[in-house]
């Protein structure tokens, strides 16, 4: 795959604060690339910096093998979707879209015929004489994204763009940005604080927090196989675990934890005994189950609990379940329904399964990201602004005080 | 419904009444007394006339009539012209220097116009330190006068109606979305086609006002040309304020009013007259 942008060291300090720390990445040529991460981890920055609207005080941009850094915003082969679509106001649709071409000096007639295939593009064929302010935020948005597309940029960058819309409207304009991604097949920049828009659009994720960067993988890589607790916890949810190392055989160790049954992992990492390390196992990989289950091998995990919480969510359940002094999040997708089912309530005994594979060893863990775990009644559906300052104290895999 | 209607009513008529007593009324009073006769102790005479219109065409009007439009329109266009990159500097300001700046603009106001225009008259004066200045530089002679001409009536114009002209195209710009040059940029818009194209017809209401502002007091004006100008540089405003203190003409000067602001009205109504009709036709499009 041919590289199409790339960003070599960048560091930005605004006065005392370092907005971003010698951040590198590069992104490939037609790909959605999401810049993700909670507000104030310098994601817009990066943006606004391959935007040419910010000046980075160290570290290059690279655009198609040409360094681009000294350039002005308006020689950047790159466009921008604004998060508040800063579209013109005294300015049809059709003047809007029609700008960057009149801007750049090309002549009417081919701005003529450009105008019509961009706005069915955004399939507004026939708003063109509208202002802005007689549109509705999904149309406004869709305005954007067709006047950003019609000078055919490298690289397309959307800070936010679903940021303004309501919930059923962000997911029916994401699957539109996904169509028009495809139709065009220019290279987009995604800017979310927002995981799950990150994960539904994109085939790379760079995850920062605090000016640095955490990760960069594919939605499944960062999901399955988290470096950081704040990947873990700031993608999707998990439960952490703390333990020492009790004896490696093979592929695979035992890990001693206070307070919980010792459990059986594969060692990817290579850890040797006596190490203390930090595991991080995602709710849907448990198997909750009234009567005891088999092994499925040698290394499969079988932990008995009590349930202290159910929550029917629909398509799945969220369980909260005490193994000894534990609490593990668990959620479990409804693969059928009988009536007659005898259904898992709250203070019944249960068994836990789960295969020694599932549960992932941590490079780096800090005890603040489990402030990430929100409960899951506010994690559903909500995304505001703040993910990480506004999620409450979780406490459900938490060790509990004596 | 009805009650709210009333209600405005209500609210309305204090200003309704205001305009009619002391605008609508003495304007249709100019109108009438200029149909009137002049009498011999300086007075209104009886009886109907349009004596006074046919001595309108005084050979001396047409040139300063002339005077009078093209320097209204150089100091509206010059006040309009200054105050456009002020405002945006203005707006872009952070609000500690915004209010000593816009306190600065205002302070003027406070000190008296005649106050004012005497400082001008001190600056500029044949013996003034400005001037030794301009001959020491070499910039001038000893003989140039900068006073009691046209270019001087020009500059204490313009520094007269400068702050009318800042306020309300500060007011627009403060109102403007600073990320729309950000877009237009982005959109491989050089610095100067995005502040034509998008600030601009932002603040095009703001340079509306401004232009009324400045041009209907610069048409009229007759203290400045009277105090820093010469008798070249009489302007309309001079000639009305001769009909009635010195000739004791006042149906000459009701006239001579009535035409100004005939001169006044005529673009004003041209200009929204072409704004309708594009406004139409945009809607039949």
């Amino acid at each position: 795959m041919k590289e199409i942008l790339r960003f070599e060291n960048i560091t930005k300090r605004y006065g005392q604060n370092t907005v971003l720390d010698n951040v590198t990445l590069s992104i490939n040529e037609g790909e959605v690339f999401s810049l993700l991460g909670p507000s104030g981890c310098g994601k817009t920055t990066l943006l606004r910096i391959c935007g040419g609207f910010e000046v980075p005080d160290e570290g290059r941009v690279i655009l198609d093998g040409v360094d681009i850094s000294d350039l002005p915003a308006n020689q950047r082969a790159v466009r921008t979707v604004f998060q508040n679509y800063a579209l013109f106001p005294h300015m049809t649709v059709w003047e809007n879209i029609a700008f960057g071409l009149k801007a750049t000096g090309v002549d009417a007639k081919t701005i003529k015929e450009e105008v019509p295939k961009y706005l069915e593009l955004v399939q507004l064929t026939g708003y063109e004489n509208r202002k802005p302010g007689q549109l509705s935020g999904g149309q406004r948005q869709r305005v954007a994204i067709a006047r950003a597309l019609i000078n055919k940029p490298k690289v397309l960058l959307l800070d936010e763009p679903l940021a303004a819309l309501d919930l059923k409207l962000r997911q029916r304009m994401l699957i539109e940005l996904d169509t028009i991604h495809d139709d065009v097949g220019i290279t987009f920049i995604f800017v979310t604080h927002d995981q799950q828009e990150a994960m539904s659009i994109s085939d790379h994720i760079a995850v920062f927090r605090a000016g640095k960067l955490e990760q960069i993988g594919t939605p499944p890589e960062l999901y399955e196989a988290p470096r950081t607790s704040f990947v873990a916890a700031f993608i999707g949810d998990t439960n952490f675990f703390e333990g020492h190392v009790a004896s490696v055989e093979g592929d695979y160790c035992k890990l001693k934890i206070d307070g919980f049954p010792t459990i059986n992992l594969y060692n990817d990492k290579k850890v040797h005994v006596g190490e203390k390390i930090h595991v991080s196992i995602r709710p849907e990989k448990f198997m909750v189950s009234l009567n005891k289950p088999e092994k499925t091998d040698a290394n499969t995990n079988i932990l008995h609990g009590k349930v202290e919480e159910v929550i029917y969510l629909g398509p799945h359940t969220r369980y909260w379940i005490r193994v000894d002094d534990w609490r593990v999040s668990v959620v479990q997708q409804h693969f059928g329904f009988a009536l007659d089912e005898r259904r898992i309530k709250w203070d019944d005994d249960v068994w836990l399964k789960f295969e020694a594979d599932n549960a992932y060893m941590l490079e780096h863990y800090a005890e603040d990201d489990e402030q990430l775990l929100a409960l899951p009644d506010i994690d559903e559906t909500e995304n505001t602004e703040e993910t990480t300052s506004e999620a409450p104290e979780p406490d459900k895999t938490e060790k509990q005080e004596e | 419904m009805k009650l709210r209607k009333f209600v405005n009513w209500i609210i309305g008529a204090p200003s309704f009444v205001w305009l009619v007593v002391f605008y609508a009324i003495p304007m249709l009073l100019v109108f009438l007394i200029a149909f009137k006769p002049v009498d011999p102790f300086g007075g209104i005479g009886k009886g109907f006339t349009m004596k006074t219109w046919f001595d309108l065409g005084n050979p001396s009007y047409p040139s300063i009539i002339w005077r009078t439009l093209w320097q209204g329109v150089v100091s509206t266009a010059v006040c309009v012209a200054l105050s456009v990159p002020i405002s945006y500097q203005l707006s872009r300001m952070n609000s500690k220097l915004k209010n000593v700046f816009l306190l600065l603009i205002i302070v003027p106001f406070w000190t008296n116009f005649l106050i004012r225009i005497y400082a001008w008259k001190m600056f500029l004066h044949p013996d003034g330190a400005f001037k030794h200045l301009l001959v020491f530089i070499g910039l001038a002679q000893e003989s140039t006068t900068l006073l009691y001409n046209q270019w001087a009536v020009l500059v204490v114009m313009i520094y007269t109606y400068l702050p009318f002209a800042v306020l309300p195209i500060y007011t627009a710009a403060e109102k403007f979305d600073f990320s729309l040059l950000d877009a237009a940029k982005d959109l491989g818009a050089s610095s100067f086609y995005a502040f034509r194209r998008v600030f601009l017809p932002s603040i095009s209401k703001g340079i509306g006002t401004a232009i009324m502002v400045v041009l209907i007091p610069a048409l009229g004006a007759y203290l400045i040309p009277d105090l820093v100008g010469g008798p070249t540089s009489e302007l309309i405003g001079d000639k009305i304020a001769q009909r009635v203190f010195v000739d004791r003409n006042l149906p000459h000067a009701s006239a001579l009013s009535a035409l100004l602001m005939f001169v006044v009205f005529l673009p004003l109504v041209l200009t929204s007259w072409i704004k309708k009709i594009q406004q139409k036709k945009q809607k039949s499009e």
